[in-house]
């Protein structure tokens, strides 16, 4: 009987020595966008909308040439969220629920000139008024419209 | 015969001499609330100045009305200490001496301080509920404050700030930030863009756009969603650019504002809940701050930030999330 109690008492402890996870809707999500760095963010308050554009090293020496120049290897990400009110400060929006997250990758094709492959992991862009939705041309010359951010160092 | 008097009646034959003596000689002690003059009154439309001193002026101005009740010590103690407090934090009565950026920014700080219900405090409303201010005032005080601080479309001082600094980083022109630190011995952190971003906001309050950074003790802290009390040794990184607005809504970033700086260390920084505050201004990162005062500063408007461990940013909740 004392051994039974000992193992009944083990069943409640050990489980609450394990740190609790929080249940799905509890959770809170960030974007991982893995080895690249933040290139640019934006937004835009009447599509209200919040963006962060990311890039590896070669997406930025693009960049830095007005996405002139180009060579395989380049890898852009675009997320894109909705914008929201920040709730502990009037005067501020913060980033939503992820719209969108698409991907912009550089490869050599067999005639040596270097390709644009578009990929949309998640979500879809937002349609214009009229309820059209960019092409995927349209797409990669929205996210190359956007300058890198200058950062101190 | 007598009968003796009981135990708990000699002891209230006791008590209450004793208890009217020390009130009386208390009355003798603590710091009187004196009413300066008005020397710089705030310039501002009728109705949000009857507004602030409806809700404010009581403590935040030198024209304190004291109740009965509020010079009977220790309770005057208590009303000398907030209302000297309340003073030195931002004064009505000597508010036009303020910078037009610095009175911005603390009608913003009210506003929010009203909305998260910090303020009127807590205890002063329950003695005094016609402070309370109400829905439409708060309204009408908000939309006082954003004519103070409307978009500037197109602002060619920020983009070409922002144009010079995009060359110069174009030219791999870097400030240097060995050793760079805050008064308050808040370190500058060299490798943030290497860590995991947690959110994007913008402000149309002071027109700016940012992006923060998390080390991987806060990342790990907000997966748990355990951000009530972020563990120690948290770093939150922010980066600051003022923004460039057009008319079509669109919000870019144009010069570097600062780059901002919260990390977590209970025994460097026991005042401020353990946070302590950096802030290095513009392209050349010059730290914000003569003395580490100013970190006490910074944490008062983090203080509505409470229930988000005192962060204005984090990802939210997925439930919160339409």
């Amino acid at each position: 009987m004392k051994y039974l109690f000992l193992i009944f008492i083990s069943f409640t402890i050990f489980p609450a020595c394990k740190p609790s996870v929080p249940s799905k809707e509890d959770t809170r999500e960030m974007f991982d966008a893995g080895n690249l760095q933040v290139m640019s963010s934006f937004a835009n308050r009447k599509a209200q909308t919040m963006s962060v554009l990311y890039g590896n090293q070669l997406a930025l020496q693009a960049a830095l040439s007005d996405y002139q120049t180009h060579q395989p290897g380049e890898h852009y990400t675009l997320v894109v969220y909705r914008q929201v009110g920040n709730k502990y400060w009037y005067g501020s929006y913060q980033n939503g629920k992820l719209l969108s997250a698409e991907h912009l990758k550089t490869i050599s094709s067999s005639g040596g000139k270097t390709l644009i492959q578009y990929n949309l992991e998640k979500g879809s862009p937002i349609k214009d008024k009229f309820g059209k939705a960019d092409t995927e041309q349209q797409r990669i010359e929205y996210i190359f419209s956007h300058r890198p951010s200058a950062f101190p160092n | 015969m007598k009968q003796p008097k009981t135990f708990s009646k000699k002891r209230l034959w006791l008590i209450i001499p004793v208890f009217f003596t020390v009130m009386i000689v208390l009355q003798f002690f603590g710091t009187q609330i004196n009413n300066p003059p008005v020397s710089n009154p705030m310039t501002a439309p009728e109705e949000i100045t009857r507004i602030l001193k409806k809700s404010c002026a009581d403590c935040h101005s030198n024209e304190t009305e004291l109740k009965w009740f509020d010079k009977i010590a220790p309770a005057s103690w208590l009303v000398a200490h907030d209302v000297n407090t309340a003073r030195s934090r931002f004064n009505l009565s000597t508010w036009d001496t303020l910078s037009n950026a610095a009175q911005q920014g603390f009608l913003w700080e009210m506003i929010n301080m009203v909305t998260q219900e910090r303020m009127p405090l807590p205890g002063y409303l329950a003695l005094h509920p016609n402070s309370r201010m109400s829905a439409p005032d708060l309204e009408t005080l908000k939309r006082y404050v954003n004519t103070l601080s409307p978009p500037k479309y197109n602002d060619s001082t920020v983009i070409n700030q922002g144009d010079k600094e995009y060359q110069d980083f174009r030219d791999q022109i870097k400030t240097p930030v060995k050793g760079l630190a805050a008064s308050n011995g808040v370190n500058y952190v060299e490798d943030f863009r290497n860590w995991q971003v947690i959110s994007t906001t913008n402000r149309f309050d002071n027109h700016s756009i940012r992006i923060i950074y998390a080390n991987q003790i806060a990342v790990k802290a907000i997966e748990a969603n355990q951000i009530k009390n972020f563990p120690e040794g948290t770093v939150l990184v922010k980066v600051v650019w003022n923004s460039i607005e057009s008319e079509n809504g669109d919000i870019k970033p144009g010069s570097l504002n600062s780059v901002q700086i919260m990390t977590k260390d209970d025994n460097r920084f026991p005042e401020t809940k353990g946070w302590g505050f950096a802030k290095f201004n513009g392209i050349k990162l010059e730290p914000y701050g003569a003395t580490p005062a100013f970190n006490t500063t910074c944490f008062n408007c983090h203080k509505v930030a409470k229930e988000n461990g005192y962060v204005f940013n984090l990802p939210l909740l997925n439930k919160e999330l339409n």
